[in-house]
């Protein structure tokens, strides 16, 4: 069965639930599942305490929506999805609606948005959703979570209920497809990382569907002008670091400040770094040596209001790049400017990992997502209506065993993340395989003639066999043989 | 405090007069040919202006420890890297080039040796040293740095990502024997609960505790953040002072907060020790000017009335004799010596003992109920923290069972009247053996002795405590590398117990995995058993060679001091009458000084105790 028609097996599953359970809780959650399935790719921007989560978000869509802080700031669950016109909608923990409002903070295009709770407190709030007609929330639905590690124990509580499986958690409210870590410098050995940072009960989190982000690279290297390098190089010995590998594809060193200004760069802004640009060298060596000489009162032309405003949009490394930026080319205009900010910034990096890892397998990563949830559902309404219950759920484990696509996802998961542990030659081919983003038939088709496929069959099935495996390296070696199996047939 | 018709002085100046009284004393015990007393004089005052005290400088991972350690010593000392990150302890201590010793395992012996300060990077970073596969139990680099010209040695520790595990864990039941925390966070975010977690607990071991906000030369927002920490710290009840530092402007030249953080390291730290150092010599001086008089009156009254010389003769040969007698190995104190600490060590180590038994069934109790990875990572933490205290609460009993048998010998010395008899005649009384510290390395087991007492805060500056910080960074980080880093079993057992899988069909192999975290888990508790037995035993008989040598000293003082007043009292009655006027003035004059340097400075240590209160 091809991934197409298991989604679409899964949407009936969904409206069936709905028109024989109608006007319960159990109909509205597979109206959501159902709505979540045929939507964009859902991504959870996660992470510990004042990693730049929100600043990310705002970088990824380009506008100042979610409110950023020097405190801890993100408290609610935020969904941020595609509209024609922006529109804001809150849920409390019983998933009533609850008033909420978007409210645009300073003037002209100087403004960012923030969120109106209308006097309600944040702990009541399960999450807020959000539509804005941004063109990148076209393919995804961004998730913005509050931190992990928070002072305040409910509301990493919330992120972590959130972002487990379907299974584990207590509110109905739906998870993330795909995971965007972001840590700040971490020690390669520091097992802690494991539950603090990645935390493995994160929805089927592997390097299937994960991407770590190195945040704030510029600060782990002191705001020195070769910051970023330095932070591509801490990247790349993390990503060679097995820990880290099993957790995630790839980590990118991405400076969220500067791509969010990069992103929303103004022309008063580029006027103000002109003026500053035109000090002497030893004028904005003292100036650019730390936030308090840039703050200094007795220093240049502009008010210290003006500056501070800087600090806040760029940082120092990014003030200290612009300027440089500016001084080597005078005749850089405010378009080339963000260009070029965004260029240094990293996040290229990151769309492009998102682009061609997270969106070609966008449908198979739903599905997935949709089994578990359909499958918590399921058990949910057993007692009401066993007869469907028991419909529904022989019919997801025909999916999950006829979908190879599906199946194959789940068995990636399982080898990837190094919970089921496979000889290395073995694990190459598994990997190979499973994680190609066009999915495993496509990796299959065409390469290898049928003596080839039948080895392989062989091979995999005899390895399966093997009594010393537990059931998951059976479920893993019975999937990939199978893949071979299909390709098999569809050459024969 | 200060009145308006003569201000009190300062600390500084009373602990300068006090240093001085005893320039004073160690010239007058010079003349009188007494270089005995001239080398215990000499002792007081290098514990005076240099009491030794530790520092331990803490925090998670990258926050800018090692840079702050270097900004507060102006050296470059501690490698700094925006990756890799610290593996090792670092003591940095006083010294007058700039040296380092590297002290590590190999093949189970402590080896010590000179190594170059360009190579220190190789033993303490993770690029020279990954995961401390060398086995550094710490580096002691000496450098001639102002602020540790007084005696302060400050410990460069490796930042952990959960700071209660590992070190963190380490140096937590290391502080009842610390004078002072720095705690290290950087202005980019805020005190995470797991940080104000750990500061609680450090707070509630150790009095000086000090927060430094580091790199408030890049963060825009340090003040917001500083002011959010300290409302951190208020609601937690926590009186812990806030430092804004930047080490990059400190060494740049500019003005960086470290010098703020120096000052406040001198009056909570220093000052403080030095202080209790004078009250310490006070009793010393004491006991000092007391015997040198006594003999210096059996001399006059000689020379007064020289018929009494052969009643001095005979008093003196009386006490040579009982002298002779106490030093000896028959002695009633030294049968009580050797039994005492017997005694100690036994007790000890079955508290010891005892404690880890409980500690592995508990332990082995949780196991079985462990089902995830993550539960298992906690226990692992768990673990190394009863450890730590374990570790920490035999050192406690060794601690206060020392100052316990040194009050029994005290007062069975004093009992035999071993005295150069007189109302001023010598007692002896509570002596500061801490002049033995002098040119001493730091870890050798020597004591500053002190009264007997209870509680945690008498073991700051007591004599296992540099032992026990070695102990603390020997085990705990090992612990760490043992039990979640360099363990593949455990790590698997981790890895079996966690994962989405649920985990009821997988019964047996769960069995399995547990059985070995269970092997595991005895194996590590019995490593720690046999090293820590190994020290306690090398602890105890230094404790008890240290006491040995201590009285012993005294004692032969003592029968020097017999000795020479007879002898110059026989000196004495060959010189002419006139003569002897002149000699019966100058012992009068002798006798004067002395006793107002003694006055001096139990009038300054009384001051000092108005300022400090105990």
């Amino acid at each position: 069965m091809s991934i197409d028609a298991a989604y679409h097996q899964l949407l009936d599953v969904c409206a069936r639930i709905e028109s024989t359970l109608p006007g319960t809780p159990h109909a509205t959650r597979a109206a959501a599942i159902s709505a979540r399935l045929s939507g964009p790719l859902r991504v959870a921007i996660a992470g510990r305490l004042k990693a730049g989560k929100s600043t990310l978000l705002n970088a990824l869509v380009g506008e100042r929506l979610a409110a950023t802080d020097a405190g801890e700031c993100t408290q609610i669950v935020t969904v941020y999805g595609r509209g024609d016109v922006y529109d804001t909608r809150g849920f409390g923990r019983d998933g009533a609606p609850l008033p909420v409002g978007l409210r645009r903070v300073g003037e002209g295009d100087d403004g960012s948005w923030e969120i109106d709770l209308k006097g309600a407190n944040s702990s009541s709030f399960d999450r807020i959703e959000i539509d804005w007609p941004a063109s990148v929330l076209q393919q995804l639905t961004l998730v913005d979570t509050p931190g992990l590690g928070s002072l305040n124990e409910a509301i990493s509580r919330r992120s972590l209920d959130f972002l487990l499986a379907a299974s584990d958690r207590e509110s109905d409210t739906s998870g993330a497809d795909a995971v965007i870590y972001l840590m700040r410098h971490l020690h390669a050995l520091d097992a802690e990382f494991l539950g603090a940072f990645l935390d493995r009960r994160v929805v089927g989190a592997s390097p299937v569907n994960s991407v770590a982000v190195l945040a704030r690279p510029d600060e782990i290297a002191a705001c020195r002008d070769d910051a970023m390098v330095s932070a591509d190089r801490i990247a790349r010995r993390m990503e060679a670091d097995p820990v880290v590998s099993a957790l995630v594809g790839s980590v990118i060193p991405v400076a969220g400040l500067l791509a969010e200004t990069a992103a929303t760069l103004r022309e008063r802004e580029v006027a103000a770094l002109r003026e500053m640009a035109h000090c002497s060298d030893d004028e904005l060596a003292v100036l650019l040596r730390s936030v308090d000489d840039l703050c200094d009162v007795s220093r240049t032309s502009l008010t210290v209001e003006t500056r501070r405003e800087l600090l806040d949009r760029f940082g120092l490394f990014g003030l200290r790049l612009a300027i440089r930026a500016i001084r080597s080319d005078p005749s850089m205009t405010s378009s080339d400017l963000a260009r070029w900010l965004l260029a240094h910034s990293g996040l290229a990096r990151l769309r492009n990992v998102i682009t061609t890892t997270f969106l070609p397998r966008a449908r198979t990563l739903k599905s997935h997502t949709a089994v578990i949830e359909l499958d918590a559902l399921a058990r949910a309404f057993e007692t009401l209506h066993p007869v469907l219950a028991a419909d529904v759920r022989r019919q997801l484990e025909r999916l999950q065993v006829e979908g190879v696509d599906l199946a194959a996802l789940t068995v990636a998961h399982l080898v990837a993340s190094g919970t089921v542990a496979l000889p290395p030659a073995h694990r190459a081919e598994a990997e190979r395989l499973l994680l190609a983003p066009e999915g495993p038939m496509a990796m299959v088709g065409g390469v290898v003639g049928e003596p080839e496929l039948l080895e392989a069959i062989e091979r995999w099935r005899t390895l399966g066999a093997d009594p010393r495996g537990g059931p998951l390296a059976v479920q893993v070696c019975d999937t990939i043989a199978r893949v071979y199996e299909l390709a098999l047939a569809e050459a024969g | 405090m200060t009145t308006a018709a003569a201000p009190s002085p300062t600390t500084d100046e009373l602990l300068d007069r006090v240093d001085a009284a005893l320039d004073q004393l160690g010239q007058l015990v010079a003349a009188e040919g007494r270089d005995d007393l001239e080398a215990r004089v000499d002792g007081a005052r290098a514990r005076l202006d240099r009491p030794t005290t530790v520092v331990c400088v803490v925090g998670e991972f990258k926050q800018g420890k090692s840079s702050l350690v270097n900004a507060l010593v102006e050296a470059d000392v501690c490698p700094v890297d925006d990756d890799l990150a610290t593996s090792a302890i670092t003591l940095v201590r006083h010294g007058d080039a700039g040296r380092a010793v590297v002290r590590r395992r190999v093949d189970g012996d402590a080896i010590a040796e000179n190594i170059d300060l360009a190579d220190v990077q190789r033993f303490v970073s993770e690029a020279g040293n990954p995961s401390n596969e060398q086995r550094v139990d710490r580096v002691d680099v000496l450098v001639p740095a102002r602020l540790l010209s007084e005696g302060m040695a400050i410990a460069d520790t490796p930042g952990t990502g959960g700071i209660r595990a590992g070190h963190g864990a380490a140096t937590l039941a290391f502080l009842p024997f610390a004078d002072g925390l720095i705690f290290v966070s950087d202005a980019t975010s805020e005190l995470t609960q797991p940080e104000l977690d750990f500061l609680a607990e450090a707070r509630s071991r150790c009095p000086n505790v000090m927060l430094a906000l580091t790199k408030i030369d890049m963060a825009a927002h340090w003040r917001r953040v500083a002011d959010l920490d300290r409302a951190h710290l208020v609601r937690m009840g926590l009186d812990i002072p806030l430092v804004a530092v930047s080490s990059l402007l400190h060494r740049a030249g500019a003005e960086g907060g470290i010098d703020a953080l120096v000052a406040a390291l001198r009056e909570r730290i220093v000052i403080p020790a030095r202080t209790g150092s004078a009250q310490r010599i006070a009793g010393e001086v004491e006991s000092l000017v007391a015997s040198l008089v006594g003999s210096l009156a059996q001399r006059r009254a000689v020379l007064d009335d020289s018929a009494s010389i052969d009643e001095l003769e005979a008093r003196v040969n009386e006490a040579v004799q009982r002298i002779e007698h106490l030093r000896g190995p028959g002695a009633r104190w030294s049968i009580t010596l050797g039994d005492r600490m017997g005694d100690l060590s036994n007790d000890a180590s079955f508290a010891f003992r005892g404690d880890l038994r409980e500690l592995t069934r508990t332990h082995e109790e949780s196991i079985e109920a462990l089902k995830t990875s993550e539960q298992w990572e906690q226990q692992a933490e768990q673990l190394q923290r009863d450890l730590a205290g374990v570790v920490t609460r035999l050192f406690e009993v060794i601690e206060t069972g020392r100052a316990n048998i040194r009050a029994e010998l005290v007062e069975q010395l004093a009992a035999e009247d071993a005295s150069l008899g007189g109302a001023d005649g010598l007692r002896l009384r509570e002596l500061d053996v801490g002049s033995l510290w002098r040119g001493k390395p730091l870890d050798t087991a020597r004591a500053a002795g002190k009264a007997v007492s209870t509680g945690l805060t008498g073991l700051r500056g007591a004599q296992s405590g540099i032992m026990m910080f070695g102990m603390a960074g020997q085990f705990l980080p090992a612990a760490t590398a043992t039990l979640l880093v360099s363990n593949p079993v455990l790590l698997a057992a981790g890895a079996v117990f966690g994962g989405y899988q649920l985990v009821e069909d997988r019964k047996r192999k769960v069995a399995m995995r547990r059985q070995t975290a269970r092997t595991q888990l005895r194996q590590f508790v019995d490593d720690v058993q046999f090293q820590v037995s190994n020290d306690l035993g090398t602890l105890v008989r230094s404790i008890q060679r240290e006491f040995r040598d201590e009285f012993g000293a005294l004692l032969v003082e003592l029968q020097r001091s017999w000795a020479e007043s007879l002898q110059q009292a026989k000196q004495g009655l060959t010189r002419g009458t006139e003569e002897r006027a002149g000699e019966i003035a100058r012992l009068d004059t002798l006798s004067g000084e002395l006793r107002s340097v003694h006055h001096t400075v139990a009038q300054c240590v009384g001051q000092l105790a108005e300022q400090v209160p105990a």
